[in-house]
């Protein structure tokens, strides 16, 4: 068999036809080519899905996770069952007189949770939109120039993009730790000068006529002086 | 994976803090509903159990063995909404609506992708995005577009192994 090169993709993709995604994962278990560019397509598509914004599941998904993996202790001769996704009401129980009234609230109570924690993640995700837009107005400049920041022990914090006027745009991988912030300072001969405070991790500063620019990790609302510094960047 | 494998639940639980959160947003947006999207994070993870005797290095890193449960769990939920009558702002497929980009992440994750995606032709990233997340398929992009199928098989190749060309020199400090 040639390689398979134009089929790979969709291999990858998981999107051939049974018959044809056998036939080409036999040439590629035994093909170190194509077992390479798998490879390379495999991680472009993890990728496609780390840039996604992580949401945080509601916890009871593990919880249901741990109860059904609990049934399948308490029965493990039994073929397990398709997972059951969220608990099913049970068809026909004799409830107690009342007990219908207390469900209905429930209910009542669990719709109101869910469009609420539905609002949230839509506003968290506008948020993360209006970010990446940002990023992207920035980044669609000629002249900009992208520095990475690293903490003490080299670990990558995220990066600035510099401009030519001297503004800079902060772009932490990570949003700051609950209850805290991040801030960032401005160094020049005289000492530091707090430029901003954000809860958010992509931020922009007015960097002009420092020497240097410092990010520290501090309380919500910012410190007089950096508390917990995390990384430098010379201009 | 060979602790999952050997039904370690602590092995699952430890690859459920690590990448629930991406499997879940994942789901969102292939499916655009909470519910589902739930669904598929547990079935995700519990096929991951029951199965992660059968995976196989030589066919992709842990993190693409997930993406892939999950990806085919939401993928049957939405083929099985194509052949039930579904309110139309479900169907991902309507051919008038115009193909829309996929809002990036991560605030590196952002940079980094956009930037990659950017040197992509157009055209390029968004038949990638929407052969990968709303799971059109290569032919139904060919009549979409109006590019004769090799062309968008082709193109759809060259933008993953480009995208990744680009997201290595960028990972590179």
């Amino acid at each position: 068999m040639k390689h398979p090169k134009s089929q790979l993709a969709e291999y990858a993709m998981r999107a051939l036809p049974p018959d044809e995604a056998r036939a080409v994962e036999a040439h590629v278990l035994s093909c170190e080519v194509c077992q390479a560019e798998l490879r390379q397509l495999d991680a472009a598509l993890v990728a496609l899905v780390e840039s996604l914004p992580p949401v945080t599941p509601p916890a009871a998904c593990w919880e249901r996770i741990e109860a059904q993996l609990e049934r399948q202790r308490a029965a493990p001769s039994a073929e397990p069952e398709p997972a059951p996704s969220a608990p099913r009401p049970g068809a026909g129980w004799p409830w107690p007189r009342g007990a219908w009234v207390l469900a209905a609230a429930i209910g009542v109570l669990l719709v109101g949770a869910s469009l609420l924690w539905c609002y949230r993640q839509q506003q968290a995700y506008q948020q993360l939109e209006r970010e990446q837009q940002l990023v992207a107005a920035w980044l669609a400049r000629g002249d900009v120039e992208t520095r990475l920041l690293q903490a003490r022990d080299g670990a990558l914090l995220g990066r600035v993009l510099l401009l030519p006027d001297g503004r800079a745009l902060f772009v932490l991988r990570e949003p700051p730790a609950a209850g805290r912030a991040y801030q960032a300072w401005g160094h020049t001969g005289d000492g530091l000068a707090s430029l901003v405070v954000s809860e958010r991790p992509v931020f922009e500063v007015l960097g002009r006529g420092f020497e240097a620019l410092y990010l520290s990790l501090e309380p919500k609302g910012g410190s007089p002086q950096p508390t917990t510094p995390l990384g430098r960047l010379e201009r | 994976m060979a602790r999952l494998a050997e039904s370690d639940e602590g092995a699952l639980a430890e690859l459920y803090a690590r990448l629930a959160s991406r499997v879940y947003a994942l789901a969102l947006r292939m499916l655009r509903s909470p519910e589902e999207a739930e669904e598929v994070l547990q079935d995700t993870f519990l096929k991951l159990y029951r199965h992660a005797g059968s995976y196989d290095a030589l066919k992709g890193s842990p993190r693409a063995f997930i993406y892939t449960i999950a990806r085919n769990e939401a993928l049957s939920r939405l083929r099985a909404r194509r052949v039930r009558p579904v309110k139309a702002h479900w169907d991902v497929h309507a051919p008038d609506e115009a193909l829309r980009a996929t809002p990036i992440g991560d605030p590196l994750d952002r940079v980094v992708v956009e930037g990659a995606l950017e040197r992509l032709e157009p055209d390029e990233a968004e038949l990638l995005q929407a052969a990968f997340f709303d799971d059109y398929t290569h032919a139904e992009l060919a009549e979409r577009t109006g590019l004769p199928l090799g062309t968008v098989k082709s193109r759809i190749r060259r933008a993953l192994l480009r995208l990744r060309v680009y997201l290595e020199r960028d990972e590179t400090p």
